[in-house]
């Protein structure tokens, strides 16, 4: 990141090589919508170029990508007026791909993905970003730039909204 | 021995969660949402960006790179200093001052008046001079450090 801030662009095409994989699934289950994220991974990147010099290195350079995709993300949805347009791609899209073997794990999974696309928009940010990105709270908290507490309590309400799908209700 | 007791304790914290799970629905449940997000999270991913996306991304990505230079530099490099030295700076005119109205009514009774307000025009002067000086150094100071930093391997 460091020779990205001195302009080097080649270091620049080897962030985007190494990291647009993950931002872009992210976008496409955050958002709801694959024309969406597109649109949001280059605006991602742009701002990552942009705001490359103001880098502060002591901060981890994933938990601020994501957290600028989450806020260009929750910035698409509130510029929305419908309030259900987004998500929908996260059965659509997840559905592409090879799926659980089993049948019983396919519904659960789909209902499971329905769920989270209800979610509101922080609760969903979080869900998204420890169980399919892997982040640790400390992370999370890093990224959404909110304390880990906030954290622990948005990801606790997030489940406790999903164990729905298991037969008790939230 | 001691081994085989940490073995056969964790047997038996297993068995006990079995236990619990089995006999509340609200933990079953959550377990199960938990296994459930993992097994997604790792059986289904969306399609990767399409080549023609991922040069998109490049190519707006550098655009950007290229353009925003010299306010980024600003505000990385200079804000900072020049924070500091306006934060600075009315400290340094009140120590000049202080100092220049303490001599003064030290050598009030031996000195005459326009010999006091001779000195301690050259004596502000001369702090105002070495201030200025200081002050000028600062884009130069800046310019060093980041060179050593950008040169450092």
């Amino acid at each position: 990141m460091a020779a990205v801030a001195a302009g080097d662009e080649a270091a620049l095409a080897l962030l985007i090589d190494r990291y647009a994989d993950r931002v872009h699934a992210y976008l496409v289950r955050h958002s709801g919508n694959r024309d969406d994220a597109d649109d949001l991974l280059q605006e991602t990147w742009v701002r990552v170029a942009r705001s490359a010099k103001s880098f502060d290195t002591a901060r981890r350079f994933r938990s601020w990508i994501y957290g600028i995709a989450t806020n260009l993300a929750r910035d698409l949805f509130r510029r929305r007026t419908t309030k259900q347009i987004a998500l929908r791609a996260i059965a659509q899209t997840s559905a592409r791909d090879p799926g659980p073997d089993r049948v019983e794990d396919l519904v659960a999974g789909r209902e499971l993905r329905d769920r989270i696309s209800e979610l509101p928009e922080a609760m969903r940010a979080v869900v998204l970003l420890r169980y399919y990105e892997g982040m640790s709270e400390a992370e999370m908290a890093e990224a959404l730039e909110v304390p880990s507490g906030t954290i622990k309590s948005r990801l606790n309400a997030a489940l406790r909204k999903l164990r729905g799908v298991y037969g008790v209700s939230p | 021995m001691e081994q085989l007791a940490f073995e056969l304790g964790r047997e038996a914290r297993i068995d006990e969660q079995r236990e619990h799970l089995e006999s509340c629905a609200e933990c079953a449940s959550h377990w199960e949402l938990l296994r459930q997000l993992i097994a997604e999270a790792s059986s289904a991913r969306p399609a990767p960006p399409s080549p023609m996306l991922r040069t998109a991304v490049r190519e707006r990505a550098t655009r950007a790179l290229r353009a925003t230079p010299s306010q980024s530099i600003f505000r990385r490099d200079v804000a900072a200093p020049l924070a500091f030295a306006s934060l600075a700076l009315p400290i340094s005119v009140a120590v000049v001052w202080l100092w220049s109205r303490g001599l003064a009514y030290l050598f009030e009774p031996w000195l005459p008046a326009t010999v006091l307000t001779a000195l301690t025009i050259l004596y502000a002067a001369s702090a105002a001079l070495t201030l200025g000086g200081l002050y000028g150094l600062l884009p130069f100071a800046v310019a060093y450090a980041n060179r050593n930093r950008l040169e450092a391997p």
